[in-house]
């Protein structure tokens, strides 16, 4: 019997978050501040404010738990090591894939790791772009008396980003945006790959690169979802690992290439192997 | 975006390749109370593809698409599970899958038979070809090629009806209809959204879009349908980009036109959805005569 993982709604989770960025609207800068505080507060007082969303059994669904054993410092947070990527991974592997693509199901998680201190609420808020600053830090600038607008706002998307909330960045954050869901299809298709090449799932995450997958992830949930065909994926794993010099833009025009031979080509019938050298023609017709 | 010839005869609908006697159709249906569906086959009458099924030289294949994941598996019918039936003139081959998933809505489907080696024949009068395949010529078809596909659920063949959805807007004042067009939707998504009023609505939902108006209503429906792809053309004529990152499905519409719609001048987004429907203008003239 498949598992059905307790996980919040869909349409609730995203109206969670698109409720907290209404802009131009004094209140809602009131209900952020309200939110970032009990973020600043820590976990208790963020589970306190969430109480309402999850009390309700309306908003919830599924019956099975959602968490995996791991404590994670801020750092290992915002980039997970390997071996928690593949505690992620192997604790979760065996649910329904279709779970494992809603927001809410990783939402829910997150919250329960809130809830057993594996984390700290103010790791949420911690900025990795290039100022680099913790969460705590960025909660006291926002929180700060003379902080503006725009700075709490983007402190909130910042927040729902790393609860994989789509409101800020739409559905597909929980394929790109959201390390850890990001981590969990990495490790999913790269363990495809490796049973269709017969080869080390260590060995293919290797060639799939954090940086490769999420090429291939944007392609992916934008039109060339062609690729996620095992046979397919696993020849332009072939073909990345003897061309690994080739820029993003060429990678990303040969993907299309392949999908417009899809047109007339069974490609996800055909071996690995095949699409491999398929790619490796469309490469040398350039 | 390239051009695709395809140089051998395959089957699609309206392609015009085959027999009228010759035709290829897919049912699916969701199995109650299982995470399962149905996939039935049907291929009629005499042909080519017909012996390449029958011989195992070609198998019909069906491809899923998971929208939520973009995850695509796809199932292969073997040689021992299709039935044949000939009789008095008859042919026929069915073939049924049933496809188990762990999903909770259904996947879209298409289905093709792909050839799974390499073919080499003679056209002749067993071929069940159109007369734009001479007999005698010899026809080359490659390993893994699709020589059918069953167009009615796949979502990249530029089919307009399979781009758009329809919602009533009951708040609308009678008469009018709103277009949105999402260009960068993803492939599993429709990239158009009509909203109308509930009259229009109710004009569209009453009957399909006829190829030939024979009333006032079927002339207003298809009205209808050329004012929102006046907006639709309107508003991809408008675009900065007008090639990267576009819905497949709309992009291959788009570049089905008669007129190039990425041309910087001289592109006529009304003109280009009259010409979708000739024969609105064709009344008109009859009109004016």
């Amino acid at each position: 019997m498949a598992k059905l993982p307790r996980r919040i709604e869909e349409n609730v989770w995203m109206k969670f978050g698109r409720d907290l960025l209404q802009s131009n609207n004094s209140e809602a800068l009131d209900e952020q501040i309200k939110f970032l505080k009990a973020c600043r507060d820590g976990n208790s007082a963020l589970l306190e404010y969430l109480e309402p969303l999850l009390s309700d059994s309306n908003n919830l669904t599924g019956k099975d738990s959602t968490y995996v054993d791991i404590k994670l410092t801020e750092k290992e947070f915002r980039n997970p090591p390997e071996d928690t990527q593949e505690e992620i991974f192997e604790n979760f592997k065996d649910y329904p894939s279709e779970t494992l693509s809603y927001n809410g199901f990783w939402g829910y998680l997150i919250i329960n790791l809130i809830r057993s201190e594996a984390i700290q609420a103010s790791f949420l808020a911690a900025n990795t772009g290039n100022n680099n600053q913790s969460g705590l830090v960025c909660l006291d600038y926002a929180l700060s008396e003379n902080a503006e607008a725009i700075l709490v706002d983007a402190t909130v998307r910042r927040v729902l980003r790393s609860m994989c909330n789509p409101a800020p960045r739409g559905k597909r954050i929980v394929f790109d945006d959201f390390v850890l869901g990001s981590s969990f299809w990495r490790w999913n298709f790269a363990s495809r790959v490796s049973t269709a090449l017969d080869r080390s799932l260590d060995m293919i995450l290797n060639i799939m690169s954090v940086e490769m997958f999420g090429q291939i992830s944007a392609l992916l949930h934008a039109n060339d979802s062609w690729l996620s065909h095992r046979n397919v994926l696993s020849g332009v794993v072939l073909f990345r690992e003897s061309y690994n010099n080739i820029k993003v833009g060429t990678f990303k025009n040969y993907v299309t290439k392949l999908r417009f031979m899809s047109a007339w080509k069974a490609i996800e019938i055909q071996s690995p192997n095949d699409n491999f050298d398929d790619l490796v023609i469309i490469y040398q017709s350039e | 975006m390239e051009g695709i010839i395809i140089d051998y005869p395959y089957m699609i609908d309206g392609n015009n390749h085959f027999k009228e006697s010759v035709s290829y159709d897919v049912t699916t249906v969701r199995l109650p109370n299982k995470g399962a569906i149905k996939v039935e086959h049907t291929l009629r009458g005499q042909s080519y593809i017909y012996d390449l099924i029958k011989d195992g030289r070609a198998k019909f294949t069906s491809s899923y698409f998971f929208r939520n994941s973009s995850e695509r598996a796809v199932d292969v019918i073997e040689l021992k599970d299709i039935k044949v039936f000939e009789q008095d003139g008859e042919f026929e081959i069915i073939a049924e899958q049933e496809i188990n998933f762990d999903f909770s809505y259904n996947p879209e489907v298409w289905p093709n038979i792909v050839a799974y080696e390499n073919i080499d024949f003679n056209v002749d009068d067993k071929s069940g070809l159109n007369e734009i395949w001479e007999i005698g010529e010899t026809i080359s078809i490659g390993k893994y090629s699709r020589i059918a596909s069953f167009g009615k659920l796949s979502f990249n063949t530029g089919n307009v009806n399979y781009l758009i959805d329809t919602f009533c807007d009951p708040e609308l004042p009678d008469g009018t209809l709103s277009v949105k067009v999402t260009e960068y939707a993803s492939e599993g998504e429709k990239p158009i959204e009509i909203n109308c009023s509930q009259d229009i609505y109710d004009e569209l939902s009453a009957r399909p879009i006829v190829p030939t108006p024979r009333t006032a209503h079927d002339g207003f429906r298809g009205s209808i349908i050329t004012q929102a792809l006046t907006a639709i053309y309107a508003h991809m004529s408008n675009l900065e980009n007008k090639e990267d990152d576009i819905h497949p499905g709309l992009l291959e519409h788009m570049n089905s036109l008669e007129d190039d719609w990425q041309s910087d001048s001289g592109f006529c987004p009304a003109l280009a959805a009259s010409k979708q429907y000739p024969y609105l203008v064709e009344v008109l003239k009859r009109e004016e005569d």
